[in-house]
């Protein structure tokens, strides 16, 4: 392991929220890394993340950014480095595109709130990034779930964090931008950001992770790189499904994804 | 388009003040004869323009704690009537009227009646968000729905106190009025009280007004922005509570107002609450004031309930917008 500081370390995680209780030993995401959270449905991927992401009030254990605690942190300091792309993306009022992407900025303006040059520029950084130039003054109601989740990615994108938390950042998108959506991330990635995401499409995760982490009711499974962590028995234990590892360009791809026909705990 | 329909909206507004000062000159004469103008002097500095003045307060103050309540509760159903503040704070200055005149000093107490109002109101809306469930359990309708429960059960309340309560009940015209509505203002004492209140009420929303955006995208959404989320709904509510309050006190339960101006003000305008708080607080006192004008002049010398009017005046002009809406607005 590098001596260099995590951008996001999780150490001895123990939370409750309802009757839910998520526990995460250890997870780390280094700076120009995306890793991408798997799982179940009701896994723990996005209590993950709002934990992460300071939305947690109380919980046991360590979660640092940059070696800082979050929970403490003022929510300030925590969204100038970190963004969030939510599960969930509904405003009520006709606030238009341009309104909301500008909302990302909120961290880096005065108690005022008034727009600055570096303010404008890198709104419209976020909106030609993400495509959004020619809706940009629509109200948010009007668009596609998405074009919503567009929205939201350039609202990260001109928060300007070297942390982004993404979760399901490409669901409703069509198949051409799911994957436009994943290959910004991974650029996001390269440019020296740490990036986690959540995801259920296995083959996204295995195509553009560096890293996966598996969650099973609310555990941590497996993390590392992704062959080891599509392992058969993984697969498996994770999610009830058997299929073949193969190589596509380089990268892992999983073909013949089939349930096993039984979805005990038990390896093959 | 937008800008001649805006403009003609701030001109009437702006104009309002002179139409109502000409009829204010032009009614006193008459009636006093053409030599005095002393008299008519009198009665416009000392019941026109205090009355006038008012009115104003009574629509700004109402417009802007609709906007703070339907921002915070981020539901465009909101306002201080349905959240149950107006009925608080009607109970409260009805008790304390009660009170007043027990004590045999109806005239006294001028700050002690709004201040038993903000209490209500307070009260009020503490007991609508107890009632409607713990911090993440509840949905927005659950308290809305809630506060329409509230706010009924409080409007009972204080008609059951009119219509019972002796010394109240030698006053029954008046009480039903104050229920309806009707700006009540004689003298500047009470303007001069409420507008400092107001205006403070009102700087506090404009500096909270950016974050009262980003509240629009939920608390979790606006903590992620580094919003101060709870410091931001306790201003907020503080302020809306005080203003409902203030115009209780000054006119008694309008409803509508508060719910319809900031709609009106966002359908022209859009939701950014940094334009549309000072838009709607003109617009509402503005429409108040013609509103009140109406209500005094159309059957004199009887007046009408000026909520009454604010209501049938209002509901057609809003719905006029909300069917030639361009703006995609959405429920």
């Amino acid at each position: 392991m590098t001596s260099r500081p995590a951008a996001i370390a999780v150490r001895e995680l123990r939370l409750r929220r309802g009757g839910f209780e998520l526990r995460i030993d250890r997870l780390r995401v280094e700076p120009g890394e995306l890793a991408v959270l798997i799982g179940r449905n009701g896994a723990g991927k996005s209590t993950l993340l709002d934990a992460i992401g300071g939305q947690i009030g109380t919980v046991r254990g360590q979660i640092e950014i940059f070696e800082q605690a979050v929970t403490g942190m003022p929510a300030r300091s925590r969204a100038l480095r970190m963004a969030a792309i939510p599960q969930e993306f509904e405003i009520p009022f006709a606030y238009s595109v341009r309104e909301v992407v500008e909302f990302g900025r909120a961290p880096h303006m005065g108690y005022f709130g008034r727009m600055r040059p570096g303010d404008r520029s890198a709104v419209r950084a976020a909106l030609a990034e993400c495509e959004l130039d020619r809706i940009a003054d629509r109200p948010l109601g009007e668009l596609s779930g998405g074009q919503r989740r567009r929205v939201a990615l350039a609202a990260a994108l001109a928060q300007d964090t070297p942390i982004l938390l993404a979760d399901e950042p490409s669901a409703h998108m069509d198949v051409s931008r799911v994957f436009w959506c994943w290959r910004l991330l991974l650029e996001r990635a390269r440019s020296g950001r740490a990036v986690l995401a959540a995801v259920h499409d296995l083959n996204l995760a295995a195509a553009f992770a560096d890293r996966i982490y598996l969650l099973g009711e609310g555990r941590l499974i497996a993390g590392g790189d992704p062959v080891s962590v599509l392992s058969r028995q993984n697969l498996a234990v994770g999610f009830g499904v058997s299929a073949r590892l193969e190589r596509r360009d380089g990268r892992p791809h999983l073909t013949r994804i089939a349930p096993t026909g039984h979805t005990s705990d038990r390896p093959d | 388009m937008l800008a001649v329909l805006l403009g003609a909206g701030c001109g009437s507004v702006n104009l309002l003040p002179a139409i109502g000062i000409d009829w204010a000159v032009g009614c006193g004469a008459d009636r006093v004869g053409p030599g005095d103008r002393e008299l008519a002097a009198r009665i416009l500095l000392q019941i026109r323009l205090p009355r006038l003045a008012g009115g104003f307060l009574v629509g700004a103050a109402l417009a802007a704690a609709g906007v703070f309540y339907q921002g915070l509760l981020r539901n465009p159903l909101a306002d201080p009537f349905v959240i149950g503040a107006s009925g608080g704070a009607g109970l409260g200055i009805v008790l304390g009227q009660l009170l007043l005149l027990y004590l045999g000093s109806p005239g006294g107490g001028t700050a002690l009646i709004p201040a038993l109002g903000f209490a209500g109101a307070l009260a009020a809306v503490w007991m609508v968000f107890l009632i409607a469930g713990r911090r993440g359990r509840r949905s927005n309708s659950t308290l809305v729905l809630t506060g329409f429960a509230v706010s009924s059960l409080l409007g009972a309340l204080n008609l059951l106190i009119l219509l019972t309560a002796q010394p109240l009940r030698e006053r029954l015209l008046e009480s039903i009025s104050w229920v309806l509505g009707g700006v009540k203002v004689s003298g500047w004492t009470p303007v001069g009280l409420a507008l400092p209140a107001i205006a403070i009420c009102l700087a506090l929303g404009f500096a909270f007004a950016r974050q009262l955006d980003y509240l629009a995208l939920g608390g979790a959404g606006a903590v992620r922005l580094g919003v101060n989320v709870a410091r931001l709904r306790i201003a907020l509510l503080l302020a809306a509570s005080l203003l409902t309050a203030i115009a209780v006190a000054l006119a008694g339960i309008v409803a509508l107002v508060g719910l319809l101006v900031p709609h009106v003000a966002r359908l022209v305008l859009g939701p950014a609450n940094r334009l549309l708080l000072p838009v709607a607080a003109i617009l509402g006192g503005g429409y108040l004031v013609l509103v009140d004008l109406v209500a005094r002049t159309a059957f004199a010398p009887a007046e009408i309930p000026v909520g009454i009017l604010a209501a049938l005046f209002g509901t057609p002009v809003f719905l006029w917008l909300l069917r030639r809406n361009r703006f995609g607005y959405d429920f």
